[in-house]
């Protein structure tokens, strides 16, 4: 295992958890819009970046307890209507080329990382990110509130 | 004795009506802008277009649902108009016997529609205001892939609607060609 991996999987954040996002770890993707699910499952725009920031927001926490995950719905975004949830896992979203890392504060929130930037085609790179878009919603799982 | 014709047969006599012609008589004219006032209303008409006209109100409504900046509670920014109106022509351009597609915002303001009738079958589009070409992405069982096409606002590229009736198809053989 490379060194800095082996570091970040020692290295304990605010949040109590590891630094390093493990593939098992669940993540969740709050969504404030009808527009990016149906009533099955999650929509490739819900994991899509912003052009610029080359992000997406996840939060570090499953369904194990549905009211704590809307509480830190909730608190992660004042003031929104939160009303589903996309959840999948790190492996998935490094089975589909990127990769996620950690990004406290606030607690047990992370970012997807690694979508194609920088390219000068701009339609091709957003061609290039909605294949990934796709792989996870395809992998997510949808929970409405 | 007037005898009962069919809806379709009456949209294609408007249809024709309402296009340029050889006819220059002021009665000719005046029968030309009637058809096509006419044939506004019916594309609005949910009754006599049908889904097209469900999506293009969709796309109508994301314009306002989505025109601020922050839509989704985080930095998104507002959905492009120039984009809605590219995706609008989009539907228009499908052949009326498509699958017709479910709407969604991309954070960075471009407009997706997206085919989805299973989790191993997917296509999605994006749209953005400021380019004629398409971004699209599909997953066909374990074929996956992305491309751009050119869209001219009157003619689906091939390949796309290939791809849209390739998703859309029940025959479990159906596959994409690679673009």
């Amino acid at each position: 295992m490379p060194s800095d991996q082996l570091q970040r999987r020692l290295n304990v954040l605010p949040s109590g958890l590891p630094e390093y996002v493990a593939d098992a770890e669940p993540l969740s993707r709050f969504l404030t819009s009808d527009s990016h699910f149906n009533s099955v499952m999650a929509k490739p725009s819900a994991f899509m970046p912003r052009n610029d920031s080359a992000e997406t927001s996840v939060f570090r926490q499953g369904p194990d307890s549905l009211p704590a995950l809307w509480e830190t719905a909730d608190g992660a975004l004042v003031g929104r209507n939160v009303r589903a949830v996309a959840i999948l896992t790190g492996a998935d979203v490094r089975q589909a080329r990127l990769n996620v890392k950690a990004d406290e504060p606030p607690l047990k929130h992370a970012n997807i990382v690694g979508w194609p930037s920088g390219q000068e085609d701009v339609e091709l790179m957003r061609a290039q990110r909605k294949e990934r878009a796709l792989l996870m919603a395809q992998a997510a799982r949808l929970i409405k509130r | 004795m007037f005898e009962p014709i069919s809806i379709l047969s009456f949209t294609v006599a408007l249809h024709g009506l309402s296009r340029p012609g050889s006819a220059v008589s002021v009665e000719a004219s005046r029968v030309r802008a009637r058809a096509e006032s006419m044939m506004e209303r019916v594309e609005r008409s949910d009754a006599l277009f049908g889904g097209k006209a469900s999506v293009i109100s969709a796309l109508l409504n994301l314009s306002q649902s989505h025109a601020e900046m922050g839509w989704d509670g985080d930095d998104a920014a507002p959905v492009d108009g120039g984009a809605i109106a590219l995706a609008a022509a989009f539907i228009r351009a499908l052949p009326d016997d498509c699958n017709m597609p479910e709407v969604g915002v991309d954070p960075d303001g471009a407009v997706a529609l997206d085919w989805m009738p299973s989790r191993r079958r997917m296509l999605s589009i994006s749209f953005a205001g400021d380019s004629d070409r398409l971004a699209y992405a599909w997953i066909d069982g374990t074929d996956r892939g992305n491309a751009v096409a050119k869209f001219d606002r009157d003619l689906v590229p091939g390949r796309v609607l290939d791809a849209i009736r390739s998703i859309t198809t029940t025959s479990e053989r159906a596959s994409i060609r690679a673009a």
